[in-house]
């Protein structure tokens, strides 16, 4: 028999039985419903969580840590050194170093006790800083003390003796992101940097000397990355004041502190497949690294696992409709004994009654998937506008983020398990068939 | 003996298209043994007709069945062709009824849920022919057997003679050298009993085939070239109409 043939008779058998055959399907629909409405989930989950860990920080750098422990003599340093090997590896744009001060800006009695970063200016581009105004930022823009500052940072300057105040929080009742409370890049606002803030806080003694700082620009408020909460400026212009401060003050550097000439160094890696690579190159140069396409990848592994849990319920739902399927099929064979047993005795060779078989179970999985994947595609619209009018709000990972993704691997691939699990659920069915005795069939009238 | 009779003798051997030695059939039900056939030898050549012939449950339709394949012997040997059927496994047994056998029942086992031309159709469909020669031919057949008018009907919507005959229309389409016919006209009245043998005779002596026919019928037996009567399993007398054929043997 040509397979065309084998088609055309399990389509007729269809057509026979529309009642059973739409009641099948109808299982093998709410199966896969099940199935990719949970994935889709989990995918939802998935993508918001690989959202927000790139709206921390970048998913292409890896940060540069010291590695302690073992001989002192071959303890490295975060210093120009590594600055140039790491520079000069393959898949590296830039290695970002940076020095962190502890200090304040101080404007009136308010102060800001907020970290003090110093950058590379000459690598600004790597630094991902992007003012909120849009402006662009350049290298010049940082010279003669000029600074950058977090958008919410910008919320944080407070009188020590009064408290933090509801000023204070960047967001208003209803959790919105506040506009900023007044114009910081304004002469008039007279900041001016500290770095030793007990005065303030009560601690007596002289009034610390302030150094002249200008802000030249607020940063990006969707940034809720590294430098989201500090002030930001050029690491010599910063060392600069800095030795200005230590004079004055008469402080002596750590000299072991001295040898690692940066707090920090991030490196910016071309792509983010290359990210890994990278991290070990730089880890067999005796340091320790992290980044957040580590976190990314352990998230990745736990959503993996809650897709699982979530696709072995939507499972169940598609074993009842396998059985379904297999129930099905066998009442067909009773039904038909006496067909199949014609047409074996007419010489039909088993192998084509056992693709008809099990073609019929196909085609009831791969139909049952088709109208699941088509139905779930609209549940899944339904619920991400259920969640976008914040029906479902409770749900959802944050704003605009879809509760439930169907990728086009999960809308084939369900396809694909409703077909296999029909043709598996048909096996047993066309073995029966094959196996029936034709005399039998065609004697019992 | 001259070497003309043996010349005969081979000539007759090479005709023979069914030899069935000592055939046995033992059914056990429960703890008792039922002997459906006690020790069968024949010989079916090219072109005949061949009647088996004998009261009810003398065994008839037990050796049809074995003689088509559908039965295994419980010992001896049927060979077919030249070709030992009782050692052939379902799926070789499936194949070669395909390719040399052709089926008429008593209950004329149509498919109900196809019409007259596709049931006719079936055993080209399985051999694989095409769509418009299956059909051309399919329709030729149901013209022989004078259903040109009742091509698209369901088996329900057509008397018990036109099924038979569409049963016919489908034993012979895809010209098979062999048969096989289990009491084709047990369920039709005196007058298209007739009928339908005469069509079935006229069409196996047309093409030289060979039939076997089951009947406990002497009117149908009379249509028979070779008629074996058989009785609790054995074969009690062998005829032939054929005055020379039979001396011969
Ligand atoms: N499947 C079976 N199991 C047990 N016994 C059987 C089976 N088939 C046939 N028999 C027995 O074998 C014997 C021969 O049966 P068979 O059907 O060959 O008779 P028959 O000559 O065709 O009779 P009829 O003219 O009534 O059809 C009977 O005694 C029957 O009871
Ligand atoms: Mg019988």
């Amino acid at each position: 028999m040509s397979f065309l043939d084998i088609l055309k008779m399990a389509c007729g058998n269809f057509l026979r039985r529309k009642a059973r055959t739409l009641l099948t399907v109808a299982g093998v629909v709410i199966g896969t419903m099940a199935v990719v409405i949970m994935i889709s989930i989990g995918q939802g989950l998935e993508r918001g969580y690989t959202e927000q860990i790139q709206s921390w920080s970048s998913l292409t750098q890896i940060e540069v840590h010291q590695s302690y422990g073992g001989d002192a003599d071959e303890q490295k340093y975060l210093d120009d050194e590594l600055i140039k090997e790491l520079d000069a590896l393959e898949h590296v744009e830039a290695a970002l170093p940076t020095i962190s001060r502890y200090g304040a800006l101080v404007k009136g009695r308010e102060i800001n006790d907020t970290g003090i970063i110093g950058i590379d200016v000459s690598k600004l581009q790597y630094y991902n800083l992007e003012l909120d105004n849009g402006q662009e930022l350049t290298p010049e823009m940082f010279a003669g003390s000029g600074y950058v500052i977090g958008y919410r940072s910008v919320f944080n300057f407070y009188n020590p003796k009064k408290g933090w105040g509801e000023n204070n929080s960047p967001y208003d009742d209803e959790g919105n992101l506040k506009e900023l409370p007044f114009d910081i890049t304004a002469p008039e606002s007279k900041i001016k940097l500290v770095f030793d803030t007990g005065y303030y806080w009560g601690g007596g003694g002289s009034k610390p000397k302030g150094y002249n700082v200008n802000c030249v620009g607020v940063l990006d408020r969707t940034n809720q990355g590294n430098y989201s909460y500090s002030v930001v400026m050029d690491m010599k212009e910063l060392e600069k004041i800095y030795a200005k401060y230590a004079k004055d003050a008469g402080i002596e550097e750590d000299k072991d502190e001295k040898k690692n000439k940066y707090n920090s160094i991030n490196v910016q890696v071309d792509d983010m497949k290359n990210v890994t690579a990278v991290q070990k190159e730089i880890e067999a140069l005796g340091y320790n690294t992290w980044s957040s396409t580590e976190m990314l990848e352990d998230v990745k592994e736990q959503m993996g696992m809650i897709q699982a849990v979530l696709g072995g319920i939507g499972a169940v739902a598609f074993l009842v409709a396998a059985i379904g399927i297999s129930n099905t099929m066998v009442m067909s064979t009773y039904e038909r004994t006496r067909e199949i047993g014609i047409m074996k005795v007419l010489g039909c060779r088993l192998s084509d009654i056992m693709t008809l078989f099990l073609l019929e179970a196909a085609i009831i999985g791969l139909m049952g998937g088709v109208v699941g994947l088509v139905f779930s595609y609209g549940l899944s619209m339904l619920m991400n506008m259920l969640s976008d009018s914040g029906m479902l709000a409770m749900f959802s990972m944050g704003e605009g983020i879809p509760i439930s993704v169907i990728p086009i691997w999960l809308a084939i691939c369900s396809v694909g398990f409703s077909t296999l699990v029909g043709v598996i659920s048909g096996f047993y069915p066309a073995m029966r068939a094959t196996k029936l005795s034709a005399l039998e069939a065609i004697k019992n009238e | 003996m001259s070497d003309k009779t043996n010349e005969n003798l081979i000539a007759q051997q090479q005709d023979v298209v069914i030899s069935v030695k000592n055939l046995h059939k033992v059914y056990t039900v429960g703890t008792e043994r039922v002997i459906a056939l006690a020790g069968v030898d024949m010989q079916i050549r090219r072109g005949e007709i061949c009647c088996l012939f004998g009261q009810s449950g003398s065994g008839k339709s037990t050796l049809l069945n074995m003689l088509a394949g559908l039965e295994k012997p419980t010992t001896g040997e049927i060979t077919i062709f030249g070709k030992r059927i009782d050692k052939m496994t379902e799926t070789q047994l499936a194949d070669f009824r395909r390719n040399n056998f052709g089926f008429i029942f008593q209950s004329y086992n149509l498919l109900p849920a196809l019409t007259a031309l596709e049931n006719v159709e079936m055993p080209l469909i399985f051999k694989g022919a095409a769509p418009e020669t299956r059909k051309k031919q399919a329709i030729k057949m149901l013209h022989y057997v004078g259903l040109k008018d009742r091509i698209k009907h369901k088996p329900t919507q057509m008397s018990g003679g036109q099924q038979q005959r569409v049963g016919i229309a489908r034993a012979f389409v895809a010209r098979p050298p062999i048969v096989f016919a289990d009491e084709p006209t047990g369920n039709l009245d005196t007058h298209t009993t007739y009928e339908v043998m005469d069509m079935m005779s006229a069409i196996v002596k047309k093409r030289n085939a060979t039939m076997i026919i089951v009947t406990h019928d002497d009117e149908i037996a009379a249509y028979g070239d070779h008629i074996i009567k058989i009785r609790d399993g054995k074969i009690v007398e062998e005829s032939w109409r054929d005055a020379s054929t039979a001396a011969a043997e």
